[in-house]
């Protein structure tokens, strides 16, 4: 039975050609739901971190260049398995059809996208990306804000911290200068 | 004479693979590009059970301190020119296990590796990408020095 089981897929593959994928030398594209290497659409992605924190293999890193804050991801310890995809809010990563990432050097099968950082007026600490500051302040203005909430925006949790409490319970803490904006656009500089 | 036996290297390679604590997808891949369906048989590849008759060493997974020593000593044991190919993930940078607490790997750590399959687990395809690339470097290794 084996054997003329044998026999008959010798002929199929008579008539419609071998069975084996000649893959070097033609392209065998990958199904369409296929995992293939996560890339980032430049123009959608905040840099908010989200995909950072929730990557089970650590593979994305959040890269401090200064006046640009790059999202970076790491192919050679990512496991494709889309978790970044699913906690993106803004959808702005997508499991490409990209499978062949054989390479002779592991340190270069990465993607990177950078855009302009937001750092802390007060400390110069790094806090997020433009687009993030702007997203949020999007997000609240239907609130009524204070009017210095764009100065608030821009400073780090911990120096936020230390303003609010200058300005709301007069306190005078020695560490802290009280209104530093001056000082702090000079330090940007 | 060494030309020769380049040539013969690049026509028939064989192919030892090692399971350095792997969670065996990688293993499962790498033999089905040895199927008829992907059939890396049709470069001459051949899989091989003794480490001293192979040219390519293929490593799957994390290296842990159970296998580092015969990780080692298979090396060793394989003559000259040596390709290393790290297939998987977990051979290229530790994956999902990097952090486990009985880690000695990856396993560039512990021996030279000359091509890196990255995917959980990588296509066949792509093996078959990788061991057509380590097929260039044996080629470039030319006259048996490592
Ligand atoms: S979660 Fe989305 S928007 Fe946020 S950093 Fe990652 S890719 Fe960019
Ligand atoms: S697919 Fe998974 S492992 Fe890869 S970058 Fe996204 S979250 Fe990390
Ligand atoms: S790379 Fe992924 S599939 Fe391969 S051994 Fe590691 S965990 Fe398993």
């Amino acid at each position: 039975m084996t054997k003329l089981k044998a026999v008959l897929e010798g002929f199929r593959a008579l008539i419609k050609g071998p069975f084996t994928v000649r893959y070097p030398f033609e392209p065998s594209p990958p199904p369409e739901t296929f995992r293939g290497a996560p890339k980032r659409d430049i123009e959608k992605c905040t840099a908010c971190g989200a995909c950072y924190q929730n990557c089970p293999t650590k593979a994305i890193s959040i890269l401090d260049l200064g006046k640009e804050v790059a999202v970076d991801v790491w192919y050679g310890k990512c496991i494709f398995c889309a978790r970044c995809t699913e906690v993106c809010p803004e959808e702005a990563v997508k499991m490409s059809l990209t499978y062949d990432l054989s390479t002779y050097n592991k340190e270069e099968v990465r993607e990177s996208v950078s855009m302009p950082a937001q750092r802390c007026q007060i400390c110069g600490k790094l806090i997020t990306s433009d687009r993030q500051v702007d997203k949020v302040i999007d997000r609240v203005k239907i609130l009524p804000l204070p009017l210095n909430y764009h100065m608030m925006v821009s400073l780090c949790p911990e120096c936020k911290r230390k303003q609010q409490a200058t300005l709301l319970l007069g306190l005078r803490v020695e560490r802290v200068p009280a209104i530093t904006i001056p000082v702090a656009v000079s330090e940007k500089k | 004479m060494s030309g020769l036996i380049t040539w013969a290297r690049i026509k028939s390679p064989w192919l030892f693979h090692f399971n350095s604590g792997s969670c065996n997808n990688c293993d499962i891949e790498l033999l089905d590009a040895l199927t008829p369906r992907f059939d890396v048989e049709r470069f001459g590849i051949l899989l091989e059970g003794s480490p001293r008759h192979a040219d390519v060493l293929v490593v799957t997974g994390i290296v842990n301190r159970q296998t580092l020593p015969r990780l080692k000593r298979i090396y060793d044991q394989m003559p000259n020119p040596k390709i290393v190919v790290a297939l998987g993930t977990c051979a290229t940078s530790g994956g999902i296990f990097s952090e486990g607490y009985n880690i000695a790997g990856p396993v560039d750590k512990v021996i030279p590796v000359d091509v890196y399959i990255p995917g959980c687990p990588p296509r066949p395809q792509a093996i078959i990408d990788g061991i057509v690339k380590a097929l260039a470097k044996i080629q470039a290794l030319r006259g048996g020095k490592r």
